[in-house]
């Protein structure tokens, strides 16, 4: 049996123990949940070591000689300290460091690409000279839509009178795109669940030696004799 | 806090001033942030081991399971670093047993725990999804539209329908050229809105941490 | 009539998983062959690509894991496809760690049909920590410096690839198949600044969202969840797993919006005999 079979039988049997839980929570399932962690917890640590330890730290420092790369090194090793109390104030010096950087980064970035563009390409449109009536008319829906939504959105002020009738228009804006939301995510679980049932089938296939037929069963049969020993322990659990 | 509003503010104006000096700056200051990401990766880790070794130690509920984790965990490691990180042999574009551990253990795991939530979303949308209420009913129409009208079934059932030409005008619109229209005005209006209230509270967020207001991603105090 | 109608309200959840696995299993066994009807969306990264000179050279950012691999897996495989049949060549990344083999896969199972070269027509890069300073390192240090050795750890800075396309200023087209919020980063850190083109894909999910990032520019066109890629699949007249999923993405749906009305239904029914 070569390797790709066993593998389409581990796949099978995998999937099946995750599936398991949609009947009730039961030790194939925990099983399951548990080989995915730590298996994902040992993959991407193979990861950090062989692209930021030893490419992003050990060839640029003893390589390429950078010896800068210390600095960061401390400070990232600092980041350990929080599990020592006395001395988990080093590692705020590191947090401070990245969070100052990623938000310098990120202000005068989202000033210019998500408000200043959101705003400038709400409102052009219905300037240019191509546009249609129709054009205008769905421009002038975007700009009562967006407008209203924010509104809605802006707690500081009370909501009554003029301000509570704009924003009821942006509820209605929102449950809109909500519904829609909603529609298109339906559409992103049931294509997860398509993707593993052509996965299941393939492996029910004579290819794979029928895998997903007998590892089910075989899986309903355990399952049946663990839920009847579960009720018996607990029927003679209730009697003493 | 010094250091956050030190970094915060040179990284903000760095933006505005396109300088040789800045930009070598900038540079610099991202290697270091991906070698500091590298490493901070193990904190996460770090924790993991530390609650399962105490869910063992404690002999907690279903504390074997714990073993298992660890098991696969040294087990990936162990391999990972015979394969040399590598999921085929490039010479032979044979695969490793890392990389058929892989893509025949993990990608089943992690696929199936998403796929499940498919039967949760049938089920909710069965049991909860009701037209209470003008906005429950706005919003059930808007999906049961953008439901039935993104898959080809639903646009071959609604081609059915007669169509005829007033002035140029296809009455009815082809459904794809409805949801079209509900997704690049009304929903774009109010994802543009959200977004700007994004956008604004991210500017906030970010102020409030260089100004040393907010504190909160220190951690504890004590 | 009464108690029957409160019990279908109540239905039990383990008859609407039968039925839903019932919806999605019989199609994909028996499938309808329904037409996929091809969006402007999609269509605006196809003509981008296909428009490309021959040798321009495409990023393929996959940053996805294994949980949106029905969605995202048969997009990249579409584009690479599409690129690898136009002579284009493609550099390819994650910023997804467990997302880094399904990568690998794609690269070799695709460039293997069509006899690409490694480090001539296509690199991949795999993974590395560090998000947008990444991306900002690869936008002024070059690509090389990013990422000095490549996911196979072979030394980039000689491979043939990169010697025309080193920095990300350089690139003919972007395309960012994303299952979280890393389009963001691809866009603030580097197209605000380099000026690339950038078209992308989406999980169903994020496809609202995703028609705001078109209309404001940041993107020229995109493919939504497994009906993007099916759409893809008929633009380059290769039909694969996406199509299949089509059929039986039509009867789920069909199914949960009959269990909808149904459900609003028995609710109202309900509601009127108590209030009498």
């Amino acid at each position: 049996m070569d390797s790709t079979v066993i593998g389409g039988w581990i796949a099978a049997g995998l999937t099946l123990f995750m599936f398991s839980s949609l009947y009730k929570d039961n030790p194939f399932y925990r099983f399951g949940e548990h080989l995915y962690l730590g298996l994902s917890v040992g993959y991407i640590i193979i990861k950090v070591i062989y692209a930021n330890i030893i490419g992003g730290l050990y060839k640029p420092f003893f390589e390429d000689q950078q010896y800068l790369l210390i600095i960061p090194t401390i400070l990232g090793l600092s980041l350990y300290t929080r599990f020592f109390p006395k001395i988990a104030w080093i590692s705020r010096i590191t947090f401070a460091f990245i969070v100052g950087y990623g938000s310098g980064l990120t202000i005068p970035r989202i000033i210019a690409g998500g408000i200043f563009q959101q705003i400038e390409k709400i409102i052009t449109p219905l300037g240019k000279n191509s546009a249609t009536w129709w054009d205008i008319f769905s421009g002038i829906i975007i700009i009562i839509g967006v407008v209203s939504v924010l509104i809605y959105f802006f707690f500081s002020v009370e909501h009554k009178g003029v301000v509570n009738k704009i924003s009821r228009v942006g509820i209605y804006f929102v449950m809109i795109a909500f519904g829609a939301s909603f529609g298109y995510t339906v559409m992103a679980r049931m294509s997860l669940l398509i993707g593993r049932s052509y996965d299941l089938i393939e492996f029910a296939t004579p290819k794979y030696y029928y895998a997903t037929l007998i590892l089910l069963v075989l899986m309903v049969l355990i399952l049946v004799l663990y839920e009847s020993t579960r009720k018996k322990e607990e029927g003679s659990k209730d009697n003493a | 806090m010094i250091v956050a509003f030190v970094m915060g503010v040179f990284f903000a104006l760095q933006y505005y001033i396109p300088h040789p000096f800045t930009d070598d700056l900038l540079t610099g200051i991202s290697k270091w942030f991906i070698v500091i990401s590298g490493i901070a990766m193990g904190l996460g880790i770090v924790s993991l081991f530390y609650l399962h070794y105490h869910k063992i130690k404690r002999r907690a509920p279903a504390w074997g399971f714990s073993f298992v984790m660890f098991i696969a965990l040294f087990a990936m490691v162990g391999i990972g670093i015979y394969c040399a990180n590598a999921e085929v042999i490039t010479e032979t574009g044979k695969q490793t047993i890392y990389g058929w551990l892989y893509q025949n253990f993990m990608v089943p795991l992690q696929s199936t725990m998403f796929s499940i939530l498919a039967f949760y979303v049938a089920s909710a949308a069965f049991r909860a999804f009701r037209a209470k209420t003008k906005e429950a009913t706005l919003l059930l129409i808007a999906a049961i539209i953008v439901m039935f009208a993104r898959v080809p079934m639903g646009e071959y059932v609604y081609a059915q329908i007669p169509t005829f030409q007033v002035g140029g005008v296809t009455i009815p619109p082809s459904i794809g050229d409805i949801t079209s229209w509900i997704m690049k005005t009304i929903n774009m209006a109010a994802q543009g809105g959200i977004s700007l209230g994004i956008c604004l509270g991210i500017i906030a967020m970010s102020l409030k941490i260089i100004f040393g207001i907010e504190k909160s991603y220190m951690g504890s105090t004590k | 009539m009464n108690a029957l109608l409160k019990k279908m309200a109540n239905l039990d959840r383990r008859i609407i998983y039968v039925l839903i696995s019932l919806a999605i299993v019989i199609p994909l066994l028996y499938p309808l062959f329904i037409e996929v009807n091809v969006n402007p969306e999609a269509k605006a990264v196809y003509d981008t690509i296909d428009n490309l000179p021959s040798g321009s050279t495409v990023f393929l950012a996959m940053d996805f894991d294994p949980a949106s691999k029905p969605e995202l897996y048969p997009m990249a495989e579409a584009v690479l496809r599409h690129c690898f049949s136009r002579d284009l060549k493609v550099i390819g990344m994650t910023f997804w760690v467990t997302g880094v083999g399904l990568g690998e896969k794609a690269f070799t199972d695709i460039a293997k049909e069509y006899n690409k070269q490694y480090g001539t027509d296509y690199l991949y890069l795999g993974w590395k920590a560090g998000g947008y300073a990444l991306v900002i390192q690869m936008g002024e240090e070059g690509i090389s410096a990013a990422f000095p050795a490549d996911h196979y750890g072979r030394e980039t800075s000689t491979m043939p690839i990169l010697q025309k396309v080193s920095h990300l200023k350089h690139l003919d087209y972007l395309v960012e198949l994303a299952a979280g919020g890393s389009i963001g980063t691809w866009y603030y850190y580097g197209k605000m600044k380099y000026k690339f083109k950038m078209g992308g894909g989406c999980t169903g999910v994020m496809v609202a969202g995703w028609y705001n990032l078109m209309k404001i520019d940041w993107i020229n066109g995109f493919m939504g969840g497994l009906r993007g890629a099916a759409e893809y699949e008929k633009l380059i007249n290769k039909k694969a797993k996406a199509t299949r999923g089509m059929d039986a993405q039509s009867v789920s749906h069909m199914l949960i919006i009959a269990m909808i009305i149904f459900g609003n239904i028995t609710y109202f029914v309900n509601r009127a005999k108590g209030n009498k």
